[in-house]
C-alpha cells in the first residue's frame, strides 16, 4: 500500500502512566540510568499494513525463508489494519492452507539516526511462530514448539540486519494454526537508549515478577510442608504448601520460553489446567478451614468433579478429547460462573466469621476470579492484547496473604507458649506458696512432737528416777526404819538426779566428753566425800552427731548407775574413767579397785534390776554395756556407735 | 581445799528469801571465826538498801526474790562495792542462771545442796581470787566467745579484754573435758590459785564483752550517739 498508510506517532498522553512507572522502576533497578529518555529517539506505531498469504502444501511450521524481500510478496492485497491487531480463525480471512500466514509491514524508512534501531513488541500472542525481517532480511525468530513459544515473552530486536544503512521496511510474520487467535499489540521502533527501559519493565512485569512471587511463594510452601511433616494434623500447613506448588505450575505457562520443555506440550497444558482446577479445590478448602462454616457436600463434590474432570482431559487417557484447544477455552468458560459461586459462597460466609483477615482472603479470592476471567478474554481476544496477564498478580496477594495468616498463626502459636509458660511458672509459684503453708503446717506438728517427745522422755524419768526414789524413801520414813543421815542420801541421791535431767537438756554439741565431765562435776563431790579417788584418763574421741538430749541421759543414767553400784556395792577406793576408739564406735571404761560380783549370775536374779536398765538403756541408743568382773575390781564397758543403725538405714 | 590468804575476817552480805538457806548458812557462818555475816535482806529492796551500808568482802545473791530479780541486786553492787566479790546462789548451778549473773557482774556461784564445809570453801576460794565453773558453762562461755562480737564492734580499750588468751581457751577446753582445776594446774603446770584466777578473768571478759555487745547494740539502734 501507500506510504501514507505509514503512521509515525509520537508518545504522548496515554503513555504517561507508562512513563513514570517506568522512570520509577527504573530508578529502583537499573544503575546508572541518567534521565528518562528523549521521546524524539523512538517511535509508537499503532498502525500497520496487513497481507494474509497460504503456505504452501507440506511446508506447514518450516522453518521461515531466510529472505524475503517486499518483492516476493504480492504487493496488491495489503490492507491498512491499527494496532493492536487481533487475528480469529473466522472463515473470512481462512485461507485454503489449514496454517495461515499473516504478514504485517512497517515502514520505519527516513531515519537520520547514527546508531542501530531496535523493534520493541511489548505483546504478541500466537499459537505458531512468529518471524521478523528487516529490509528483507531474517532478524529473528520464535524457539520452541508452536504452543509453548515465548508468547507471553515481550521481543527487543536489533535492526542492524541491513547496516551500514538503516532499515526503510519491517516484516513481521505470524504462521498460526487456523483454529488459534493469534493477536499482535503496538510496537515501538527506536534507539536502544529509548525502548530498552520500556522493554526491561515490560520483562519485569510479564515474566520476573511473577515468577518471583511464584517462587517465594513456593519455598515458603515447602518450609510451610516441613512443618506440616512433623504436625500432621495441622492442615493448613500443608494446604499452605498445595497452594503454593499449584500456583507455581499455573505460572510456568506464562515465563516459559521458546526454549526446551521435558514434557509434551500436552501434558503441559493439562498441568496448567489442572493446576487451575485444584488451587480452586484447595483455596475452598482453605477458606472453609478458616471460616469453620462449610457447605457438607461442597468439597467432597468439587473434589469428585474435578478428579473426573482431570482424568477426562488426561492426554491419551480417553478418547473423548480430540483437541484441548478448543476443548480448554469451553472449561474456563464453565469455569468461570462456577468458581464465581464457589467463592461468593465462601466470601458469604467468611464474612459472618468475624475476623477481618479471613474477611480480607475471602474477598481477595473473590477478586481473583473476574481477573481470571479477564485474562480469559485476553487470552480469547475480546480484550485489547496490550494488557497483563493478571493471574500472577493476584497470586501474588494471595501468597501475601497467606503468609500474614501463617505468621499470624505461627506468633499465635508462640505466644501461647509464653502464656502457659507464664501460666506454669503461675501455678508453680501457688504450688510454691501451698508448699510453704504445708512445710510450716508439718515443722508446727514436728514442733509440737519435740515438745510431747520431750515431755514424755522427762516423765519417763521422772517416774524410774526421780519419783521411785522418793517413793520408797517415803515408805521407809514411814515405817521410821531410816536415820536422818541415810534420808539425806536419799535426797541428795534425788537432787543429783534432778540435776543430771537439767544438764542433760543443755546442747552438748555432740561432744561425749562433755557429758562425761557433767557427769563428773556433779557426781564428784559424792565420790570424793566417799574417800573415793577418780582418775580421769579420757582421750579426745570423735564427735557423735546423734548425741540428742533423750540420748545423752541415758548415757549419764547407765555410768550415773555404774558410780552408784560401786558406792553402794563394792568397798572401791580408786575409779578409772577412759576413753578410746573401738571399731565403729567409742568405748566408754568405767573400772574400779572395789570387790567384784558374778556377772551372769547378777544378771540371773532380781538383783540385777540395776544392770538389767543399763542394758535396755544402751540397746535404746544402739550401744552395748558389758562387765568384767574380778576380785581385783570390775570394769563396766559402754560401747557407743559412731553412726546409729537408724541413721545408717537412711543414708 | 584452798586456805586463806587474808588474814582479815571475811565479811559477807546475804540477799536471799529462803528462810532455811539462810538458816544453814548463818550456822556455818557462826562457826567459822574467819566469816561474818553483816547483813541479811531477804528481799531486792532490802538488798539494794543494803549496798548503801560500807562494803562487804563477800555479797551472796539469790535470783528468785520476792519483789524483783538479784539480777538487779547484783548490777548495782558492782557499781556501789566495787571491791567485792558477788556470788549468786543456785539451786542447780545451771548455765542459764549463772551466765546471767556473771554478765551482770557475779564473779561465781554457791550451790545451795552443798554441804555447810563445802560452802565455807567456796565463800573462802572467791574471797582468795577464784571462781567455780561447769564443764558446761565452760563450752557456752568458748562458744561465745568464738561468735563473739568481730573485734571491731567493741570499744577500742576493751579490744584486748573482750578476746579470750591462749591460756584462758586451754583452761575453758581442759574444764569441758572433765578436768578438775587441781587437774588442770598440773597439766599446765601452775599453781591451782592461778587456774582460778583465769577463771575469774575469763568471767569478768565475759561482762565486758556483754557490755560491749549492749553498747554496740544500742548504737545500731540509735539509743546512744556516737
Amino acid at each position: 500500500m501507500k506510504p501514507e498508510a505509514k503512521a509515525f506517532l509520537k508518545v504522548k498522553g496515554s503513555q504517561l502512566l507508562w512513563r513514570a512507572l517506568g522512570a520509577a522502576a527504573l530508578a529502583l533497578c537499573i544503575t546508572g540510568c541518567k534521565s528518562a529518555p528523549g521521546s524524539d529517539e523512538a517511535v509508537h506505531f499503532t498502525s500497520a499494513q496487513l497481507l494474509l498469504t497460504a503456505v504452501p502444501e507440506g511446508t506447514n511450521f518450516a522453518q521461515p525463508p531466510q529472505d524475503m524481500n517486499a518483492a516476493g510478496l504480492p504487493q496488491t492485497g495489503w490492507q491498512d489494519i491499527s494496532l493492536p491487531h487481533k487475528v480469529t480463525g473466522d472463515k473470512q480471512t481462512q485461507p485454503v492452507s489449514p496454517n495461515a500466514v499473516t504478514w504485517y509491514r512497517l515502514d520505519v524508512a527516513g531515519s537520520t539516526l547514527n546508531e542501530p534501531r531496535y523493534l520493541y513488541l511489548p505483546r504478541w500472542k500466537n499459537s505458531g511462530q512468529i518471524a521478523v525481517y528487516a529490509n528483507g532480511k531474517l532478524l529473528y525468530q520464535t524457539e520452541g514448539s508452536l504452543a509453548y513459544n515465548g508468547f507471553n515473552r515481550p521481543l527487543l530486536i536489533r535492526l542492524d540486519g541491513a547496516q551500514p544503512a538503516q532499515p526503510a521496511t519491517l516484516l513481521i510474520r505470524l504462521e498460526r494454526q487456523a483454529t488459534s487467535r493469534s493477536s499482535l499489540s503496538t510496537m515501538w521502533v527506536g534507539t536502544s537508549h529509548a525502548l530498552a527501559w520500556r522493554y526491561q519493565i515490560r520483562q519485569f512485569l510479564q515474566i520476573q515478577l511473577p515468577f518471583m512471587g511464584a517462587a517465594a511463594f513456593l519455598v515458603v510452601g515447602f518450609f510451610s510442608l516441613a512443618i506440616w511433616t512433623r504436625r500432621r494434623g495441622e492442615w493448613l500447613y500443608f494446604i499452605f504448601f498445595a497452594a503454593s506448588t499449584l500456583t507455581f505450575l499455573r505460572m510456568l505457562h506464562y515465563v516459559i520460553g521458546g526454549s526446551y520443555l521435558p514434557i509434551s506440550d500436552a501434558w503441559f497444558t493439562w498441568l496448567t489446567v489442572e493446576s487451575l482446577l485444584w488451587l480452586i479445590v484447595v483455596l475452598n478448602n482453605f477458606l472453609e478451614r478458616l471460616h469453620r462454616r462449610p457447605l457438607r457436600w461442597l468439597s467432597p463434590a468439587l473434589i469428585v468433579a474435578t478428579t473426573l474432570c482431570s482424568l477426562a482431559i488426561m492426554p491419551g487417557a480417553t478418547g473423548l478429547i480430540p483437541d484441548l484447544e478448543i476443548v480448554i477455552p469451553v472449561l474456563y468458560l464453565v469455569l468461570a460462573p462456577l468458581t464465581f459461586f464457589i467463592f461468593a459462597v465462601a466470601l458469604r460466609n467468611a464474612l459472618q466469621s468475624g475476623e477481618l483477615h479471613i474477611k480480607l482472603m475471602a474477598a481477595w479470592i473473590m477478586f481473583s476470579v473476574p481477573c481470571s476471567i479477564y485474562d480469559l478474554a485476553l487470552q480469547n481476544n475480546w480484550v485489547s492484547p496490550e494488557g497483563l496477564y493478571t493471574h500472577p498478580y493476584t497470586m501474588i496477594g494471595l501468597f501475601v496473604m497467606f503468609t500474614y495468616i501463617m505468621y499470624g498463626r505461627y506468633m499465635g502459636a508462640i505466644a501461647e507458649v509464653e502464656e502457659v509458660n507464664a501460666s506454669l511458672a503461675k501455678r508453680l509459684q501457688t504450688r510454691e506458696a501451698e508448699l510453704a503453708i504445708s512445710y510450716d503446717r508439718l515443722r508446727e506438728v514436728e514442733y509440737r512432737q519435740t515438745i510431747s517427745n520431750e515431755r514424755q522422755r522427762l516423765t519417763q524419768d521422772m517416774h524410774d528416777g526421780l519419783g521411785s526414789s522418793l517413793v520408797s524413801a517415803l515408805r521407809v520414813v514411814e515405817s521410821g526404819r531410816m536415820t536422818d543421815a541415810e534420808l539425806g542420801d536419799v535426797l541428795k541421791g534425788c537432787i543429783d538426779d534432778l540435776k543430771l535431767t537439767l544438764d542433760s537438756m543443755e546442747s552438748v554439741e555432740a561432744d561425749l566428753l562433755l557429758l562425761l565431765a557433767t557427769l563428773r562435776f556433779r557426781l564428784g563431790p559424792r565420790l570424793s566425800a566417799a574417800g573415793i579417788s577418780l582418775k580421769w584418763e579420757v582421750t579426745d574421741v570423735p564427735k557423735l552427731d546423734w548425741l540428742d538430749p533423750r540420748n545423752a541421759l541415758h548415757i549419764l543414767r547407765i555410768l550415773q548407775e555404774a558410780f552408784a553400784n560401786i558406792l553402794k556395792h563394792t568397798r572401791a577406793t580408786e575409779i578409772r574413767v577412759s576413753t578410746a576408739v573401738e571399731g565403729n564406735g567409742v568405748q566408754v571404761t568405767i573400772a574400779d579397785n572395789g570387790a567384784g560380783f558374778d556377772v551372769d549370775k547378777a544378771l540371773g536374779e532380781g538383783l540385777g534390776r540395776g544392770l538389767h536398765n543399763q542394758q535396755r538403756r544402751a540397746q535404746a541408743i544402739d550401744g552395748q554395756v558389758s562387765w568384767i568382773s574380778g576380785p581385783i575390781g570390775t570394769q563396766l564397758m559402754l560401747w557407743l556407735p559412731f553412726v546409729r543403725a537408724v541413721d545408717l538405714a537412711q543414708s | 581445799m584452798q586456805t586463806s590468804t587474808a588474814s582479815a575476817t571475811i565479811h559477807v552480805a546475804l540477799v536471799e528469801d529462803d528462810v532455811h538457806f539462810q538458816n544453814a548458812l548463818m550456822a556455818a557462818i557462826a562457826a567459822s571465826p574467819d566469816i561474818r555475816l553483816t547483813s541479811n535482806s531477804s528481799t531486792r529492796a532490802q538488798g539494794l538498801l543494803a549496798l548503801e551500808n560500807p562494803p562487804a568482802d563477800v555479797l551472796l545473791v539469790d535470783l528468785g526474790l520476792p519483789d524483783g530479780s538479784g539480777i538487779d541486786v547484783i548490777r548495782a553492787a558492782h557499781t556501789k562495792w566495787p571491791t567485792c566479790a558477788v556470788m549468786v546462789c543456785t539451786t542447780f548451778g545451771d548455765e542459764a542462771h549463772v551466765l546471767k549473773s556473771i554478765e551482770a557482774g557475779a564473779s561465781g556461784y554457791l550451790l545451795k545442796d552443798g554441804a555447810p564445809g563445802d560452802m565455807l570453801a567456796e565463800i573462802r576460794s572467791l574471797h582468795a581470787g577464784g571462781s567455780p565453773i561447769s564443764p558446761l558453762i565452760a563450752r557456752q562461755i568458748l562458744t561465745r566467745f568464738r561468735a563473739a562480737p568481730s573485734p571491731a564492734t567493741v570499744l577500742a580499750p576493751e579490744r584486748e579484754h573482750a578476746m579470750l588468751s591462749a591460756r584462758e581457751k586451754e583452761v575453758l577446753e581442759l574444764i569441758t573435758k572433765g578436768f578438775t582445776a587441781d587437774e588442770i594446774a598440773k597439766l599446765m603446770q601452775v599453781s591451782q590459785h592461778t587456774v582460778q584466777t583465769y577463771v575469774r578473768r575469763i568471767y569478768s571478759k565475759l561482762k565486758v564483752t556483754s557490755k560491749a555487745e549492749a553498747i554496740y547494740e544500742a548504737r545500731s539502734q540509735g539509743i546512744l550517739e556516737g
